[in-house]
């Protein structure tokens, strides 16, 4: 069971305050949310990763949290963030097998389904969401997802290139 | 890295934990309030507020620009400041309509020029209208310095469109400070030569501020 919303801003609030016990609370109750929210769109191997790298920039930004707003949106917008970072630095990669079963709990289906990565992806024009899903989360070449999706090598380059500036412009505004 | 390198490094993050003060919309207002603040000063001590302004002689148009480049700079400095704040759900959109406003200027330079074409309309004039985009740039530059250092407080979301808007507030809130000395109230200066050095206030921002802001 994954804290929700409420318990997450006090513990934020005692942790602006300096409260060690409860930040280290704090980053594990996020790290959990994060695995699972990075789940579906990042190969397992680079899972931990990802999760650490976020958990280092929300530790580096907690000032950029506004304690009037809720912490979840917070969080997403700097896992997004740090998604669409990830993707743009990431190559082929050996291992592609998604999880995809990591269930979420009824009590936060709607805030997650709001904040997800699905929602953000959404946004992108379908061969531009497509190509992304192919090179740079299942990991391969340019050529395999070309044959793939019937698109031209300079194309798929193009709709990458295209698509994760998007992305990138989307972090706040799809929800 | 595995669970166990996580585990470790929540361990590590929460030793290093101090008091952190948010960031909150109120502080970065105040801040931005101080650089117009004092940009103004500095237009009123080095070149002296101009003499029609000074009698309270206010001309129509130097009134509309004013109001045109305070409500853009204040617009585009306010996003800024809320940009640094990420949040899913966070809408940036309000300085649009702003700089759509703003772009009424030069575009009723353009179409009075193009109506008195035969007239040759005085599009430039070499001793006044560089002076005017040297120096609503340079007055913008404290109000750049400051929006800068407040995105890298915080966790910009869009480095780029962040920079932009940085940018924008700093050309037009400095084009407003260094008008309150500008002698000249011809549609074609305002509108062309107070307008560009937001344009390239707003260029300059995209390209120099994303680099120091991206986290």
């Amino acid at each position: 069971m994954i804290a929700d919303e409420a318990s997450l801003s006090r513990l934020m609030a005692l942790s602006r305050k300096g409260d060690k016990q409860a930040y280290s609370v704090l980053l594990k109750e996020c790290s959990h949310w994060l695995r699972r929210y990075f789940a579906r769109r990042v190969p397992p191997h680079q899972l931990d990763d990802l999760v650490q790298e976020t958990l280092m920039s929300l530790h580096r930004k907690l000032a950029s949290h506004d304690p009037s707003r809720p912490f979840l949106p917070w969080l997403a917008a700097i896992a997004r963030y740090r998604w669409v970072d990830h993707l743009r630095s990431i190559y082929r990669a050996e291992e592609t097998a998604l999880d995809h079963e990591i269930p979420i709990d009824s009590d936060e289906e709607q805030v997650a389904a709001r904040l997800s990565l699905d929602r953000l992806f959404a946004s992108l024009p379908p061969a531009q969401a497509r190509v992304i899903e192919l090179v740079k989360i299942e990991g391969h070449s340019i050529a395999e997802a070309a044959k793939s999706c019937g698109q031209s090598e300079p194309l798929v380059k193009v709709n990458i290139h295209r698509g994760l500036k998007k992305l990138a412009a989307l972090i706040e505004k799809a929800e | 890295m595995g669970r166990e390198d996580t585990d470790t490094l929540i361990e590590q993050l929460a030793g290093e934990l101090h008091p952190v003060r948010a960031m909150r919309f109120r502080e970065g207002l105040g801040w931005l309030s101080l650089a117009l603040t004092v940009t103004l000063a500095m237009v009123l001590v080095w070149l002296g507020i101009r003499s029609d302004v000074m009698a309270g002689h206010l001309s129509p148009l130097f009134l509309i620009s004013q109001g045109l480049f305070l409500i853009l700079g204040l617009a585009a400095g306010t996003t800024t400041l809320v940009m640094a704040n990420p949040n899913v759900g966070n809408r940036h959109d309000g300085w649009k309509w702003a700089l759509a406003m703003g772009m009424l200027l030069p575009a009723a330079a353009i179409i009075i020029a193009i109506v008195n074409m035969a007239h040759q309309p005085a599009f430039y004039i070499p001793e006044h209208d560089i002076y005017c985009l040297v120096h609503g740039l340079g007055f913008g530059a404290l109000t750049a310095v400051v929006l800068t250092f407040w995105l890298r407080r915080g966790a910009p979301a869009s480095p780029e469109q962040a920079g932009l808007l940085a940018g924008i507030a700093s050309g037009a809130l400095g084009v407003f400070a260094y008008a309150f000395s500008c002698a000249f109230d011809s549609i074609y200066h305002v509108g062309f030569w107070h307008a560009i050095p937001v344009a390239i206030a707003g260029t300059i921002g995209r390209l120099v501020i994303p680099p120091l802001i991206r986290w």
